[in-house]
């Protein structure tokens, strides 16, 4: 709670400093709230507070700071040998870069810390766009470099502590129509280190049990297509499918829609619906039939086969006031459930995952 | 892996000489992306958020608009 008080008070002093000196590029304050919370006791609750400011007409940076904090049952309750308190933790991050942004070219670079009571992430990041054909096209390319650590876990020896990773984004854009925008991208995601969670574990006799087990490494790639389109002046739909595969067999669909609709002139709301499904990895056996020998061994439900549904409200409101500045209001509400899965029941005790999320977030552009 | 990083550039390259034969919207005609309705993605920090979520969730990661720091739930 320190540490979020002063993570905190550290960006206000900071935006209300910078705020007194800079000019120019669209400038803002941001506030957000998220919160997850499951049929399984799992809850998540988000803070975040971040600041653009402009330093010269085409210099900006971006300062991001927050806390997760996190709660969930005890993984180790399943165990005789362990304790049965609940899981908490909180997790508090913070970012900083620099923005380059002329109208034809922008960049980006930054960098990005966080720490929780059993995991520490250090990453760099960066992001070049480029305009073309008169504004109509633009590349997008994005580069991110993640060096993270696990820290010592109660009643268990690590194999190894470190997880790192890369990963390469490719995105064109491209304008279609006065109304209609369409957007193709590429991902190329490598990931090496500990990836199983130390805290998954299947019970084989109530005194033994064998814990998850993955390959150190990863390699996976998204291909996905993006397109907004106005229906009506007060109506717009915005469409994206992706594909995802991976070294481990992995392979998923995801489809999202999005429908939005001015109520008003500063009242937009906003309905979407997501369908999710992928298959198991090559490792993935049935859950009964673990017994030890297995060279890998993937125990999280998330490396099974499952399919998942999303359904949502959003809503953006807009506040003008005098001089140009303004306050935008988004918030949004979303149920999340999966399909039946003999693994979320073997780990959670009911058949499906069902879930909650909601965000809200204010800016205030000055 | 590299062919394949070519190949995506080549296509990209490809598509931006194509999109030159496309018809041009001018800047103003295009009112309508002023919108937050009207982006690819309307609402930055759920999507920010629920892109962190998900990928605790589900092993699909990438495709999405935003970097997402480590941490240990994934």
């Amino acid at each position: 709670m320190k540490k979020y008080t002063s993570i905190l008070c550290i960006l206000l002093l900071l935006c209300s400093a910078i705020l007194s000196y800079a000019e120019g590029l669209e400038e803002k304050v941001s506030y957000s709230l998220n919160s997850y919370r499951d049929n399984n006791e799992g809850f998540i609750i988000t803070n975040k507070l971040g600041i653009v400011k402009a330093i010269k007409e085409r210099f900006a940076f971006s300062a991001n700071g927050g806390v997760d904090s996190i709660s969930a049952a005890s993984p180790e309750a399943k165990s005789d040998n362990a304790e049965s308190e609940d899981y908490r933790s909180d997790r508090y991050y913070a970012s900083l870069s620099g923005i380059y942004d002329d109208r034809e070219n922008n960049f980006s670079l930054g960098g990005y810390m966080s720490d929780e009571n059993d995991y520490s992430g250090r990453s760099l990041f960066m992001n070049y766009g480029r305009q073309l054909n008169n504004q109509n096209t633009s590349l997008g390319m994005a580069f991110s470099r993640t060096q993270d650590k696990w820290k010592k876990i109660k009643n268990y020896t690590l194999p190894r502590d470190d997880r790192t990773g890369w990963q390469g984004d490719l995105s064109i854009s491209q304008f279609l129509s006065p109304t209609a925008q369409i957007q193709l991208g590429y991902s190329h995601i490598v990931s090496r280190g500990l990836l199983e969670s130390p805290y998954r574990f299947i019970e084989l006799t109530p005194t033994t049990i064998i814990r998850e087990a993955l390959p150190y490494s990863k390699k996976g790639q998204a291909y996905s297509v993006r397109m907004v389109k106005e229906l009506n002046s007060a109506t717009s739909l915005n469409l994206s499918y992706r594909y995802y595969i991976d070294d481990w067999e992995t392979t998923s669909h995801t489809i999202n829609t999005e429908v939005y609709r001015d109520l008003k002139d500063n009242y937009t709301l906003g309905a979407r619906l997501r369908l999710y499904s992928q298959s198991d990895t090559k490792y993935t056996q049935d859950i009964s039939t673990y017994d030890g020998t297995e060279k890998y061994r993937p125990i999280d439900y998330k490396y099974s086969a499952f399919d998942s549904y999303m359904l949502g409200f959003n809503l953006i409101y807009k506040i003008e006031t005098e001089k140009m500045k303004s306050y935008v209001i988004k918030g949004s509400l979303d149920y999340y459930r999966t399909s039946d899965n003999d693994f979320i029941e073997y780990w959670y005790g009911s058949k499906h995952l069902d879930a909650v999320i909601f965000s809200c977030s204010i800016d205030y552009l000055y | 892996m590299i062919n394949r990083l070519l190949i995506i550039l080549l296509l990209s390259l490809m598509m931006t000489a194509c999109s030159s034969g496309l018809e041009i919207v001018k800047p103003y005609e295009k009112e309508a992306f002023s919108k937050d309705k009207m982006l690819f993605n309307p609402m930055p920090f759920k999507m920010e958020y629920e892109e962190h979520i998900l990928s605790i969730r589900e092993a699909s990661q990438g495709g999405g608009v935003s970097f997402q720091g480590g941490c240990g739930c994934k």
